[in-house]
C-alpha cells in the first residue's frame, strides 16, 4: 500500500453546525446563559470542544480554567419532534431564569427545531416580556442555514445590538474581533505582545471574552482589530460585523491585512501604527522583530541548508497558503524536492491549489498514490504535510490548521525542521508543527 | 424543580455522545461492514471521532451522505445514492445506514432507497438520532436491528457456549476488557461463542443462538439484545455487575456459574486464589513503606454499569475513601447500597462541580472532562471514560477481571507514591 493521508472525505462545503458557533461566541460571556433548543446529546459536542481546547492550552503552557457560563438544553425528544418543542423551550427558559438568575438568555437552534418549525424568535420575545430580562434567539438552525460561523456571528451581532452603547473613546486601547484560538491561545498572546511594542493595550477580545457588563470597551476602543488569516468569503462576514460596529459607534477597524507570516505582519504593524498614530513605533518594532528572526534563521541554516523536503498539500487554498512555507524554505536554504497533492480536495479545488503551486515553484508536482509521489516521499529528508500520512516510517512535520501570528510560525517551523532532521532516519514519525 | 433539573439543567459537563455515535460504533466494530451516516458532515465527524477511540481505522469503513438544507427540503435520496455508489460494484458483507436527527425527521424510506441502489449485501437502516438518546441507546438499538435482520433460527446449542453481550471498543479500554473476559471464561472452561459488537465480522450474529447462556456485561448496552435473544432463541441471560476488582471478578464468575456451571470451576478458582495471595503480599510490602491508600474524596464517572462496578471495587477492595461520589444514573439498589455517599446523575452538574472544587486529596476515576475541573495537585486521575486527552494507554491491560484489577491497583499505588514524592 502506498503512502496515503488520514482524512475524512468531503463532497460539499457545508460541514458544520451553528450551535457550537453560538456557544463559542458566548461561552465565557459572564452574565449570559445559553440554551440549546436541541436534543440533549448535542451539548456533548460543544462541551467536548471546550475540553479539547482546555487541554490544548494547558499543553501549550497556558494557565487556564475551564469555567464556561451555564449551557442548558431544552432536551428535545421524539415527542417534541411530533408535537412541537415550543412549550418545552418556554419551560426550559423559565427554569433557567429561576435557577441561574442570568442577565440574559441566548437560544441556539438545532436542526431539529428547524425541521419541526418551532418559532423560537416568537418564544424568545414572549419570554422576555414575561420574565423581564433579555431573551435572544439566534437565527441559524444547526447545519441548515449557515453553519458554525453563522451561529458565531449571529450571536456576536445580538451582543452588539442589544448590549453595547456608545462610549467615550479610550486612547491606546484596542479590541480584538474574532477567535483564532481564544484569548489564552498562542495567536492572541503573540498579537498582544506585538501590539504592546507600539505600545497599545488590548482591552478585550470580542465576542467570547467580555462579560455583558464589559461590552462598552468595544465602542470605546481606539481600534478594532479583526482577527483572521486572509480575506475570503467567511472572513468577509466578520468584517461586516466590524463595519456594523463602526456604523453604530464610530469605532474604526483594521481588516484588510492580517498578521500571519513575516511579510504580512510587517504590513499589519504598519497599518496599526498608521491608524493609531504610531508609525515610528511600528517601524521600530518591525526592525527589532526582523533582526530577532534573522538571528533565528542564521542559527538553524547550517543544519537545514541543502536538506530536501517534500511538501504534501491536501488543504484548500482558502485555508492554507503554501507561499509562506515556500518563502521560509528558501530563507533556511532547504531544497524543495517536490509537491504532492493529496486526495482530500473538494471537486475542482485541487486544480486551484496546483495553479498556485505552479505560480510559486518549479519543483515537480505529483498526486497522492502515484509512483512519482512515492518516490518524492522516499527520497526526501523529511515531509511537510497538511494531513497526517499513514506511513509511520516517514519523517513528517504536520502543518497545523491554526493560524500563527507574526514571525512565530516561521520560528517554530524552523525549530521543528531542525528537530526532524536530527531525528534518526529509521525512527520516522510525525511532529505537530 | 427537581424534574426540570433532570430535564434541562446545565450540561456543561455532559460527556456522553449521542445515539448516532453509539449505532456507528456498533457496526464499525465489524471489519466486513460499511457504515453510512445519513446526516450532516458535522454529526458524522463527531460520531467518527468518538468511534475512532476504539476502532482506529473506522474512517475507512464509514461514510456520510453530507446532508444540507436542500436535502431536508427535497429529500435525501440523491445524497444517499451518491454515498452508496462505491459499494455497488464492491458490496461489503453488511451495509448499515444510521440516520441523524434531521434525516430521521424528514421520513425518507432509507432501506428502500438503498435497495433501489442495487447493493448486493444485507442493508440495515437504523434511526439513531440524538432524539433517541445517548451512546448506549444508539448502540443497543443498532444491536437489536442487526439481530432482527441477521439472526438465524435456533442453532444447535453448545452446552458450555456463552455470548458476551454489551461490550464495545467505544467504551474506554473496551477492547482490552473483552480479551480479559474471554480469557477468564476460557479458564473456567466456557466456550465463548460471540462477543456482540466486538467481534471481527457480522457473521458473529449467526452464531448467537448457539450459546447456552448470554452474559450481559454493560447493562445499558446489552440488556435489550439479551431480552431479544431470550424471546427469539429462548437463551437465558445473566446481568451481574461487570467484573471490576478481584472480589468483583469472583462474584461475576459465581453469578455465571449459578446459571451455567463452569466445567473448570476449580482451575479458575485456583488461579484466582493464587493471584490474590501474590498481590496481598506485594501490596503489604509497599504499604509498609508508603502507608495506606487513602482519599478524602473520590469521584467515579463513566457509563453507568462501569461507574457502579468501579465504585464498588474502589470502595470494597482498592482504597479507603472518606466520601465517594458516583456520577451516573442510579444503578440497582442492591449494587449501589453502601457504596456511594453521593450520586450525581448527568444533569446535576452544579453539585458535581462543587464536589470537584472541594477536592484536596482526591481521586478521579473519570474522563479528561472532569480532570479539567480539578487542579492536578488536588486529585489523582485515572482515566476510565472518554474523552481521554491527557493520558495515553498503549498496553493491553484491561480494567476488568483479574488483570484489570492488578492494573488499576498498580496505577493507584504508583500515583499515590508519586504524589507523596511531589509533596516533599
Amino acid at each position: 500500500m502506498g503512502t496515503e493521508a488520514k482524512r475524512v472525505m468531503m463532497r460539499r462545503m457545508n460541514c458544520s453546525c451553528s450551535m457550537p458557533g453560538v456557544w463559542r461566541a458566548l461561552s465565557f460571556v459572564r452574565g449570559a446563559l445559553v440554551i440549546f433548543h436541541s436534543p440533549r446529546p448535542c451539548a456533548h459536542i460543544a462541551h467536548g470542544m471546550d475540553v479539547g481546547s482546555f487541554h490544548r492550552l494547558r499543553a501549550a503552557g497556558a494557565k487556564v480554567r475551564l469555567s464556561p457560563v451555564p449551557l442548558l438544553t431544552s432536551s428535545l425528544s421524539d415527542a417534541e419532534a411530533i408535537f412541537g418543542g415550543e412549550d418545552r423551550l418556554r419551560e426550559c427558559i423559565r427554569f433557567a431564569a429561576e435557577k441561574y438568575r442570568p442577565q440574559a438568555i441566548f437560544i441556539a437552534n438545532s436542526c431539529v427545531s428547524g425541521v419541526i418549525g418551532d418559532d423560537t424568535c416568537a418564544v424568545a420575545e414572549e419570554m422576555e416580556q414575561e420574565l423581564g430580562l433579555p431573551v435572544c434567539a439566534v437565527s441559524a438552525h444547526g447545519f441548515l442555514d449557515g453553519a458554525y460561523y453563522a451561529g458565531y456571528l449571529d450571536a456576536a451581532r445580538v451582543l452588539v445590538d442589544r448590549f453595547m452603547k456608545p462610549a467615550e473613546r479610550c486612547a491606546g486601547s484596542v479590541v480584538l474581533l474574532g477567535d483564532c484560538g481564544g484569548f489564552h491561545g498562542a495567536y492572541v498572546e503573540e498579537l498582544c505582545r506585538l501590539l504592546g511594542l507600539l505600545p497599545l493595550r488590548v482591552a478585550g477580545q470580542f465576542p467570547s471574552y467580555l462579560a455583558l457588563s464589559e461590552m462598552d470597551v468595544v465602542p470605546a476602543a481606539e481600534l478594532l482589530i479583526v482577527l483572521g488569516q486572509r480575506s475570503d468569503e467567511k472572513q468577509a462576514l466578520l468584517v461586516d460585523l466590524a463595519r456594523h460596529i463602526q456604523e453604530r459607534f464610530g469605532t474604526p477597524y483594521l481588516a484588510d491585512v492580517y498578521a500571519v507570516g513575516s511579510e504580512e505582519t510587517k504590513e499589519w504593524l504598519r497599518a496599526v501604527g498608521r491608524l493609531c498614530g504610531r508609525e515610528w513605533e511600528a517601524e521600530e518594532a518591525i526592525r527589532a522583530e526582523e533582526s530577532a528572526f534573522q538571528r533565528a534563521v542564521d542559527e538553524v541554516r547550517p543544519t537545514l541548508a541543502e536538506r530536501r523536503v517534500t511538501f504534501a498539500i491536501g488543504r484548500d487554498l482558502d485555508w492554507f497558503q503554501p507561499k509562506i512555507i515556500m518563502r521560509l524554505l528558501k530563507k533556511a536554504g532547504v531544497e524543495l524536492a517536490g509537491v504532492v497533492l493529496l486526495d482530500s480536495f473538494l471537486p475542482g479545488r485541487r486544480e486551484v491549489m496546483e495553479e498556485e503551486v505552479v505560480r510559486l515553484t518549479d519543483a515537480p508536482i505529483s498526486y497522492e498514490g502515484s509512483r512519482e509521489a512515492e518516490e518524492l516521499f522516499k527520497t526526501a529528508d523529511f515531509v511537510l504535510t497538511t494531513h497526517e500520512l499513514t506511513d509511520a516510517r516517514l519523517r513528517q512535520i504536520f502543518l497545523a490548521l491554526m493560524p500563527s501570528v507574526g514571525w512565530s510560525m516561521e520560528k517554530k517551523l524552523l525549530r521543528d525542521m531542525v528537530h526532524i532532521v536530527c531525528r534518526h532516519e529509521s525512527r520516522g514519525g510525525l511532529i505537530y508543527g | 424543580m427537581a424534574e426540570q433539573e433532570k430535564r434541562f439543567d446545565d450540561v456543561c459537563a455532559w460527556t456522553d455522545s449521542c445515539a448516532l455515535a453509539g449505532a456507528m460504533a456498533f457496526f464499525a466494530a465489524w471489519q466486513d461492514a460499511v457504515v453510512i451516516v445519513n446526516g450532516p458532515m458535522w454529526c458524522y465527524y463527531f460520531a467518527l471521532r468518538c468511534v475512532e477511540h476504539g476502532v482506529s481505522d473506522a474512517a475507512r469503513r464509514t461514510g456520510c451522505t453530507q446532508l444540507d438544507n436542500d436535502a431536508i427540503v427535497f429529500g435525501a435520496e440523491d445524497y444517499l445514492l451518491e454515498a452508496l455508489q462505491p459499494y455497488i460494484a464492491e458490496p461489503p458483507r453488511l451495509l448499515a445506514i444510521v440516520s441523524s436527527c434531521a434525516a430521521g425527521l424528514i421520513g425518507d424510506d432509507v432501506a428502500a432507497i438503498a435497495r433501489s441502489a442495487g447493493i448486493a449485501a444485507p442493508v440495515i437502516a437504523v434511526g439513531s438520532s440524538g432524539l433517541a438518546g445517548s451512546f448506549a441507546a444508539g448502540w443497543s438499538k443498532a444491536a437489536c436491528a442487526a439481530m432482527e435482520a441477521l439472526l438465524p433460527e435456533k442453532k444447535e446449542e453448545k452446552p458450555h457456549g456463552v455470548n458476551l453481550l454489551g461490550m464495545t471498543a467505544g467504551y474506554c479500554n473496551g477492547a482490552n476488557d473483552v480479551r480479559e473476559l474471554v480469557r477468564l471464561l476460557h479458564l473456567a472452561g466456557y466456550e465463548v461463542n460471540a462477543v456482540l459488537g466486538c467481534g471481527e465480522t457480522a457473521e458473529e450474529v449467526q452464531d448467537l443462538p448457539a450459546a447456552a447462556l448470554n452474559i450481559v456485561v454493560h447493562r445499558e448496552l446489552g440488556l435489550a439484545p439479551a431480552e431479544m435473544l431470550s424471546e427469539r432463541s429462548g437463551t437465558p441471560f445473566v446481568a451481574p455487575l461487570p467484573p471490576y476488582g478481584r472480589a468483583g471478578t469472583r462474584r461475576w464468575l459465581e453469578a455465571i456459574a449459578c446459571a451455567l456451571p463452569a466445567p473448570h470451576e476449580k482451575e479458575a478458582q485456583e488461579e484466582h486464589s493464587r493471584m490474590e495471595r501474590e498481590d496481598f503480599l506485594r501490596l503489604n510490602e509497599i504499604k509498609s513503606m508508603w502507608g495506606e491508600l487513602w482519599f478524602d474524596e473520590a469521584l467515579v464517572r463513566a457509563p453507568s454499569s462501569m461507574a457502579w462496578g468501579l465504585a464498588k471495587a474502589l470502595r470494597t477492595e482498592w482504597a479507603d475513601v472518606r466520601r465517594l461520589a458516583v456520577a451516573a444514573e442510579e444503578e440497582d439498589a442492591a449494587d449501589a447500597a453502601g457504596i456511594a455517599d453521593a450520586v450525581f446523575p448527568e444533569a446535576r452538574t452544579a453539585e458535581l462541580a462543587q464536589f470537584l472544587a472541594s477536592m484536596k486529596n482526591g481521586l478521579l476515576l473519570a474522563s479528561s472532562s472532569e480532570a479539567a475541573q480539578v487542579a492536578p495537585q488536588h486529585a489523582q486521575f485515572l482515566p476510565v471514560a472518554y474523552p481521554v486527552l491527557d493520558r495515553i494507554h498503549l498496553t493491553d491491560a484491561p480494567f476488568m477481571g483479574l488483570r484489570g484489577s492488578r492494573f488499576i491497583e498498580e496505577q493507584l499505588w504508583n500515583g499515590h507514591i508519586l504524589r507523596r514524592q511531589w509533596m516533599l
